[in-house]
């Protein structure tokens, strides 16, 4: 049976194709476009799904699309019911927009997959929806490798629902309770996200790095004026503080006044009380998400547990769950955010609805989540060629062992291996790689090679066998969704670093591995497996040898405001437009130095998110 | 959607706001309908509700709602 699963219209569009209940290929729309969270339908996803597994589309039994629209337009409408006559600005957006193209959706998905794909294809019966928590709670628990788990999903909002507890079983997967809109962990993370001058729906990252320079002083009165969470961990939201049901924006004049700060403007300089605000709300996620989870152990009794939805990218409270040993096991869907939705679809259709047995895989089923295009070396040669770029080709131990050698001497390095990361993550397919050891690693990676905040933390890949000594984790992590501290033996305390407060604090060497020790000692942790990462996993073991330190930076080959990049092109065109020094693609490597071809400059060309 | 079209809807959108979408809101408020919860129930012990709709109908993947 295959299945396609599609996500699109409001963020991270994205396809997955399941054969045989396996996930073969899935893919974000924004890394072919070139356009971050192009939400647009995901036609080149689609494409490259299908083009990889080499399946005809009229061969596919069902394509799921990942949420229900008409549920969403009644939420629309109930809430500009409930506001009136507030709202009507927002009322006539949403409803122009839902007249003349969501509201038909079913429609516009025949139109396009004829238009695509194969006309001569009855789309109609092939074209299934589910709903957006069913997408994600099947995303969490069908790929996991447990036979039976809690789901607990959170994010901003699906049709109505903002966070779903269902019990997983076999091949089964039964929603027990829900909470509904507009009282949302996701949307509460969001509002502080735009009240600290950053972009909702992307900027919920930097709040969460943001949070360890900061002291969570306002945390009561977040805890006493908007959100109440009840002993099992569920919640409510005061809404008089918010405006993001009727209005243009996430907060209003009353929650501006509950602080006392105007909202940041974006860009402009970070004070201390941004950092106190991101450490405030950070503290109130983790503190509900822990009495979640501890609710939903009482009262389902599971020994497992599994996560998804935007709530689960944020790791530090990932790593606090874990620590705090509600249960025996958790795991995370990669891809935990919409895009992950097509996978949750087309895995939810084929056991939920065919019926279809599942088998359950040791360790996981999104094999590394590498489910993405790969290029063979001829044509990584040829694409570069045509580029004019000055390459030598290797065998792979040479490659592995070269591209070490630059690590040791300190050089920034674009590694692309294999098939593309699904999720919003790199995972050493498309990353660019450094010495996790250097002093002024983060500075340069932050300035001159990905043009962010200084502020902004790197994430370490280390070998799988050795996290434990490295790390306060002795767990899987292969998807960077779990933070931990560095062991206190490789710690240090730099004198006066007790009176240094907020961006102070950044350039102190604090580990022996400074460039991914975050300001608080801890760490966003990928480990690197040999069976799902065997290339990768041999560069770092060649770095150890060389330097006894299993440890290494990866951060997504991208700079600000640029999609992770996909093709050898785009390595070539980011290479060149940044201080990258070295480039290895498949069995490539080119010297910055060397290339002949000008420079294009490379900053500015993407919007800023 | 063109200019002109994008306007008159415009128009058409507002007055139904107005007309509909507003005294049906006041009615609301009247009768004591809540859809979104805005008002804060008293003497609860959780704020998870039960999933309404019935579990794993053979439907579920065919419906837009």
């Amino acid at each position: 049976m295959k299945v396609l699963g599609i996500s699109a219209y409001y963020h991270d569009a994205a396809a997955a194709l399941v054969v045989n209940g396996q996930v073969v290929a899935a893919a974000q729309e924004e890394r072919f476009t070139r356009k971050k969270h192009d939400k647009s339908f995901p036609i080149h996803a689609v494409r490259f799904c299908l083009g990889h597994a080499s399946v005809q589309a009229r061969q596919l039994d069902a394509v799921v699309f990942y949420d229900k629209p008409f549920l969403k337009f009644q939420r629309l409408l109930q809430t500009h019911l409930a506001y009136a006559p507030r709202g009507l600005g927002t009322f006539i957006d949403a409803q122009t927009s839902w007249l003349s193209d969501k509201l038909f959706q079913r429609r516009e998905l025949q139109h396009l997959l004829s238009k695509h794909l194969d006309s001569a294809v009855q789309w109609r019966d092939k074209l299934y929806f589910s709903e957006h928590h069913l997408s994600h709670a099947a995303s969490a628990f069908f790929p996991s490798p447990f036979e039976e788990a809690a789901i607990l999903t959170m994010d901003g909002v699906g049709e109505w629902t903002t966070t779903s507890l269902a019990i997983g079983q076999g091949n089964s997967i039964d929603i027990i309770k829900e909470i509904h809109f507009p009282h949302s962990l996701g949307l509460l993370y969001a509002a502080f996200t735009a009240y600290t001058g950053f972009k909702v729906n992307s900027g919920e990252y930097k709040v969460m790095g943001l949070a360890p320079y900061g002291t969570p002083r306002f945390a009561d009165t977040i805890r006493k004026h908007l959100i109440e969470v009840a002993d099992d961990g569920s919640f409510r939201l005061d809404m008089s503080y918010f405006d993001y049901c009727a209005g243009r924006t996430m907060t209003n004049a009353k929650f501006h006044e509950l602080f006392g700060f105007a909202p940041r403007a974006s860009e402009s300089p970070l004070e201390q009380h941004h950092m106190d605000l991101a450490a405030s709300i950070q503290a109130i996620i983790e503190e509900v998400v822990l009495k979640l989870a501890s609710g939903v152990a009482r009262s389902t009794e599971q020994k497992n547990l599994c996560l998804a939805g935007g709530v689960a990218l944020n790791c530090v409270a990932n790593g606090e769950l874990l620590r705090a040993h509600i249960f025996d096991q958790i795991w995370i869907q990669p891809a935990a955010g919409d895009a992950g939705g097509a996978v949750g679809a087309a895995l939810g259709w084929y056991h939920l609805h065919a019926k279809q047995p599942r088998i359950v895989v040791d360790g996981d089923a999104m094999r590394g989540s590498y489910l993405g295009p790969e290029y063979s070396p001829k044509d990584v040669q040829r694409r570069l060629s045509a580029l004019g770029a000055v390459f030598t080709t290797h065998e792979v131990d040479e490659i592995i062992r070269r591209t070490a050698n630059a690590l040791a001497e300190g050089k920034a390095i674009g590694w692309f291996q294999g098939r593309m990361e699904f999720g919003p993550r790199a995972l050493g397919a498309r990353s660019i790689i450094a010495d996790a050891r250097s002093r002024d690693m983060q500075k340069v990676l932050n300035l001159k090679v990905k043009y962010r905040e200084s502020f902004r933390p790197f994430a370490p890949s280390v070998l799988r066998e050795d996290v434990s000594e490295w790390f306060d984790i002795d767990t899987d992590s292969p998807y960077m969704l779990l933070v931990a501290d560095v062991v206190a033996a490789r710690q240090m305390h730099p004198e006066g670093s007790g009176q240094l407060y907020g961006i102070d604090l950044l350039n102190q060497v604090r580990s022996e591995i400074p460039a991914v020790t975050h300001v608080d000692y801890s760490a966003r942790i990928q480990t690197v497996h040999r069976e799902t990462n065997p290339r990768y996993h041999a560069l770092i073991s060649e770095f150890k040898r060389l330097t006894g330190c299993p440890v290494i930076v990866n951060t997504s080959f991208n700079v600000r405001g640029e999609p992770i990049i996909e093709s050898p092109e785009d390595a070539f065109r980011c290479f060149m437009g940044t201080e990258i020094e070295v480039l290895v693609v498949e069995n490539c490597v080119l010297y910055k130095d060397e290339q002949t071809v000008e420079h294009q400059r490379y900053e500015g060309s993407f919007a800023l998110d | 959607m063109s200019g002109p079209r994008r306007f008159f809807a415009r128009v058409l959108l507002t007055i139904v706001f107005f007309l509909i979408v507003t005294p049906v809101s006041l009615l609301f408020r009247i009768t004591g309908f809540d859809p979104l919860a805005l008002r804060r129930p008293k003497s609860v012990t959780s704020f998870w509700s039960e999933r309404r709709t019935p579990r794993n109908q053979p439907t579920q993947f065919e419906k837009l709602s």
